[in-house]
């Protein structure tokens, strides 16, 4: 009898020692690091995110902005932390492009995925007083006139350049018809747009929102597999041209790896009720967000196959190193 | 350290040496021309011209006045105590917390100031707490927790 | 009319009141200590906002901005550490103030003069919003780019007497603003391998470490003559000071709303560009030049106008087209969307009581400023009279804690260390360390625009005077550049006519 009462004991003081909660888990607060600045999208998405965990989990969860480098010092800092389930991230599509463009070793591969939450489709996005009227028409004045007409939205390589890259790429458009204008982000890009400084940009409808309706830009396409709900009228490239091609920048929820199982289903059933609670989807129609649901299985797949096509566009418009 | 003019002129035209080393060596960018070594070589440049400048200024009697005027005495050890805190306060506040790690720091430098050691003691203990409280509760601003006792420390 | 009191009833409510308030405390807080900026107050707010009504949640952000803006003069005329950047361009005239005693004329005329070119800039964004936005839409990167080098000509104004030095500071925070990978190539210059650095330097890292880290290491190395203690008896009215501050310096006041305005209104130039611009213009067309750099107010009176203007101006881009004018109103722009007051037309057409209710609240706000931050700087005062060594170990807490809070982590208390270590070096080799911050600001914003304009332009230079804007900018900063040389050289060829014997 004294045995057991002693390897009870001795039990319960390795397990605390060891951290491992085989009591309920959370016990504790929860940090969701977001590699990007506050006040951005991601960093709201975080916060809506956050706040609901909280309702759900019943422990504080707070979110800590670890920004630099284009993504990379969040991302690092997401896969180099304690894998006991107290830290999660928000990773974006930048993931998929960094190791790519030499900038670190870090992939997709650090992380157990635990649910994308949200994806947002480029849209190819030109001045009000363009002459184009239809995406094809834009492609083949870029395909005549090569170097005539400029695009911008991000840094060079970053997410909106792939997009459309890729697009040109898939339909034979040489990489060097529409040199890349880098800007920091996509409001830069748009105001350089309706400036006359470039002349698309194909970034996300949300962030062009209040200048499509200011009548400054138009749209021509968008990336996706189907229409957006808060701008309807806007064919998909399938639609307009015959080609498949979505691309867009997407969210998701992660742990570093090597998290319990028991821990990993946890926050993945309770990523999935915030995901349906109405006040996650309503704050994200309210910006004009899309709405794109994985799993955790699904999203790492869908890593791996993102991973590899945004490897051929970088290799193809001479990125990749 | 105050140091005369040429000789500030010759480190700032090594410093710009070598930064201009380093910016050569910068792989271009893909775009035109104009690549990433442009402006850092502009610099170098424009510190190389003034750091020459600098050099050719002889001793002036500016500088002898200064040095007259100015403090005597340096304290180089509390300059590096200081420096030595907060390299200190780099590599301890992961592990030890914001409080543990601060507490015994703040303490310390106030009494090398020459603050007696029980006011020493006391601010040290309430600034810290103080500011602990102010940022995680008041602004929402988590400092790092150590070994995690009572939730904060 | 009736929209006008639709906005005023929705604004006369306790929640308005209380969060407006509130906000107004909390950015007060955080714009005074230094490491602690007005962009990280906004972020903070944030998730707070989160809670609130659209109306309270907005007004809660303009508040804490505006509050925030001015309370960085505290710190930075008391102790020399600008609480943000854009009390940076006149912490040192202001410290000079201090130390003659001036303290209260210091930080009253900043008090007053901020509230004003917050109130001037909330009349124009009410004015002439829309129209002052469609020009702002206009500025492709070749504006920008004369834009940002006439910014760093205003550096040779704000010059002390040693040009070369003052240089030579500028070039440092040019070359240590090239560190990073956020340059056009997206090509990593000069980070060691090391991650943190990719982002290039953190500015609020280097900003404590110039400012506060080397007065920190200052003060413990040589004994410091101690600041003459403030007669606190002798309050006073500071309204009644700056009665004749205003009388007297009202055209540097106006000249410093007007240039805040226009520089805030530009997307991505807020109020730290015009602060510094307003200090350099007030020095170079100022009838008492010698007087700046000995502890002048003249400085402080256009510079805090400036700024504060130049927050309200950055609202002018945010609510028309949702284009951020600045860090803080790219923070302002997504709570607006998440509130569903989405920033554009709609907002000005469909529901417009929402609009005034929101300039409603900008003149609160504003006007706010008078009593909450006379408060302060009373409280503030007696900073000064606490021994310099219980305050300077305390100011050192504060700043490593700003410097970890500004990216949660202690790569930038080592920057920051590394750039106090580097502040203190120059300033006692006699280099000025305020155009070194300029160059820190200025840097990215001259390089990255000349080189993507230079990509539009397939490698041609005419180009920067192609563009009627750009044109016209370009042409003003050839003769900024110029006309002290022209000057100058008439100057010497009239002495030479004078000193030669008359023929007869």
């Amino acid at each position: 009898m004294k045995l057991l009462k002693i390897i009870g004991a001795a039990t319960l003081v390795v397990s605390a020692m060891t951290g491992a909660s085989w009591a309920q888990y959370p016990e504790k607060a929860i940090t969701i690091i977001v590699p990007w600045a506050a006040g951005g999208g991601t960093d709201a998405a975080a916060r809506i995110v956050g706040s609901l965990l909280e309702k759900n989990l019943g422990q504080p969860v707070q979110v800590v902005n670890r920004t630099g480098g284009n993504g990379v010092v969040g991302h690092a800092a997401i896969a180099t932390a304690r894998p006991d389930g107290y830290t999660l991230g928000l990773i974006t599509t930048e993931i998929n492009m960094m190791h790519w463009m030499g900038l670190t070793d870090l992939t997709y591969e650090a992380y157990a995925p635990l649910a994308m939450i949200n994806e947002d489709p480029a849209a190819v996005i030109v001045s009000a007083e363009a002459g184009w009227t239809t995406l094809e028409e834009m492609i083949e004045d870029i395909r005549a006139n090569p170097g005539k007409f400029k695009g911008t939205g991000t840094g060079l390589g970053g997410s909106w350049h792939l997009a459309l890259a890729g697009l040109l790429n898939k339909v034979e458009v040489p990489s060097d018809a529409m040199p890349w204008i880098p800007s920091k982000g996509a409001s830069t890009g748009l105001l350089d747009v309706v400036a006359g400084g470039a002349d698309v940009a194909p970034v996300s409808l949300p962030e062009a929102a209040s200048l499509l309706e200011a009548g400054k830009l138009k749209t021509l396409a968008i990336m996706s597999g189907e229409r957006a709900k808060n701008f309807p009228d806007i064919p998909t490239v399938e639609e307009t041209m015959g080609i498949a091609w979505s691309q867009g920048v997407w969210r998701g929820m992660v742990t570093p790896k090597g998290v319990d199982e028991e821990i990993l289903s946890t926050l993945e059933a309770a990523l999935e009720k915030v995901y349906n609670d109405p006040e996650y989807v309503e704050f994200m129609e309210s910006r004009g967000f899309g709405l794109r649901w994985m799993d955790g299985p699904t999203f790492g797949a869908f890593l791996g196959e993102s991973n590899s096509e945004l490897g051929e566009v970088l290799k193809a418009i001479g990125l990749a190193k | 350290m105050r140091m005369p003019d040429h000789v500030l002129g010759a480190v700032l035209f090594a410093a710009a040496a070598a930064y201009a080393a380093m910016a050569i060596n910068l792989p271009g960018g893909s775009p035109g021309e104009y690549g990433p070594e442009l402006f850092p070589l502009l610099i170098a440049g424009g510190v190389a011209l003034s750091s020459i400048v600098l050099m050719a200024r002889r001793f002036r009697s500016k500088l002898v006045q200064a040095s007259e005027v100015e403090r005597p005495s340096r304290n180089w050890f509390n300059g590096a105590v200081v420096c030595g805190v907060v390299v200190y306060s780099i590599f301890a506040l992961p592990v030890l917390g914001f409080v543990l790690t601060i507490g015994p720091a703040l303490m310390m430098i106030l009494v090398l100031l020459g603050v007696r050691l029980r006011n020493a003691v006391m601010i040290g203990i309430a600034a810290t707490l103080a500011i602990e409280f102010a940022f995680r509760n008041v602004l929402q601003v988590p400092l790092p927790t150590g070994p995690g006792l009572w939730g904060f420390i | 009319m009736s929209t006008l009191l639709e906005a005023f009833h929705l604004i006369a409510t306790w929640d308005v009141i209380v969060a407006v308030v509130l906000a107004s405390v909390f950015g007060l807080f955080v714009g005074a200590v230094p490491g602690l900026t007005a962009t990280m107050a906004m972020a903070i707010m944030v998730p707070v906002t989160f809670a609130l009504d659209p109306i309270p949640a907005v007004g809660a952000m303009v508040a804490c901005s505006a509050m925030a803006i001015f309370a960085g003069d505290i710190p930075a005329v008391l102790l020399r550490m600008p609480g943000t950047p854009a009390s940076a361009a006149y912490a040192h005239e202001g410290y000079l103030m201090t130390r003659r005693g001036e303290a209260t004329r210091a930080l009253s005329a900043s008090l007053v003069f901020s509230a004003l070119g917050g109130l001037f800039g909330t009349a124009v964004l009410i004015v002439a919003a829309p129209s002052l936005a469609e020009v702002a839409l206009k500025f492709s990167s070749f504006e920008y780019f004369w834009l940002a080098t006439l910014g760093l000509t205003s550096a040779a104004f704000v010059a002390s007497d040693d040009r070369v030095k003052s240089f030579i500071s500028l070039l440092i925070g040019l070359g240590v603003a090239t560190i990073g990978m956020e340059n056009p190539a997206g090509m990593p210059r000069f980070t060691f391998g090391s991650i943190e650095l990719l982002a290039g330097v953190n500015f609020v890292s280097a900003l404590i470490g110039l400012f506060a880290i080397s007065e920190v290491l200052r003060s413990v190395i040589h004994s410091q003559p101690a600041i003459p203690k403030v007669d606190l008896a002798r309050i006073g009215n500071p309204l009644r000071e700056v009665g004749g501050m205003i009388r007297q310096y009202w055209r540097q006041m106006m000249r410093g709303n007007v240039l805040g305005v226009v520089v805030g209104v530009l997307p991505g130039a807020g109020a730290d560009i015009a602060s510094w611009m307003a200090y350099a213009v007030s020095r170079r067309f100022s009838r008492q030049p010698e007087k700046f750099g000995t502890g002048h107010v003249e400085g402080i009176v256009e510079g805090a106008s400036a700024n504060n203007a130049a927050v309200s101006g950055a609202w002018v881009p945010a609510l028309v087209f949702g284009v951020p004018g600045d860090s803080i109103t790219a923070i302002v722009v997504g709570v607006l969307f998440m509130k569903g007051l989405n920033p554009g037309p709609t907002l000005f057409l469909e529901n417009p009581q929402n609009i005034y209710a929101i300039f409603l609240i900008f003149i609160a706000a504003n006007l706010l400023i008078l009593p909450l931050g006379w408060g302060a700087i009373r409280i503030a005062r007696n900073i000064l009279n606490v021994p310099r060594n219980v305050l300077m170990p305390i100011i050192l807490v504060f700043c490593i804690v700003g410097a970890y809070a500004s990216n949660n982590g202690t790569f930038t208390i080592g920057v920051m260390l590394a750039f106090g270590v580097l502040g203190y070096f120059m300033e006692e080799n006699g280099i000025p360390i305020a155009p070194c911050i300029l160059g820190l600001v200025l840097g990215e914003l001259v390089e990255s625009n000349f080189i993507t304009s230079m990509l539009k332009a397939d490698g041609s230079l005419l180009a920067f005077f192609e563009r009627p804007i750009s044109g016209t900018l370009g042409v003003m900063t050839l003769l900024v550049w110029l006309l002290p040389v022209v000057i100058a050289v008439r100057r010497s060829a009239r002495r030479r006519r004078e000193s030669m014997p008359a023929n007869n």
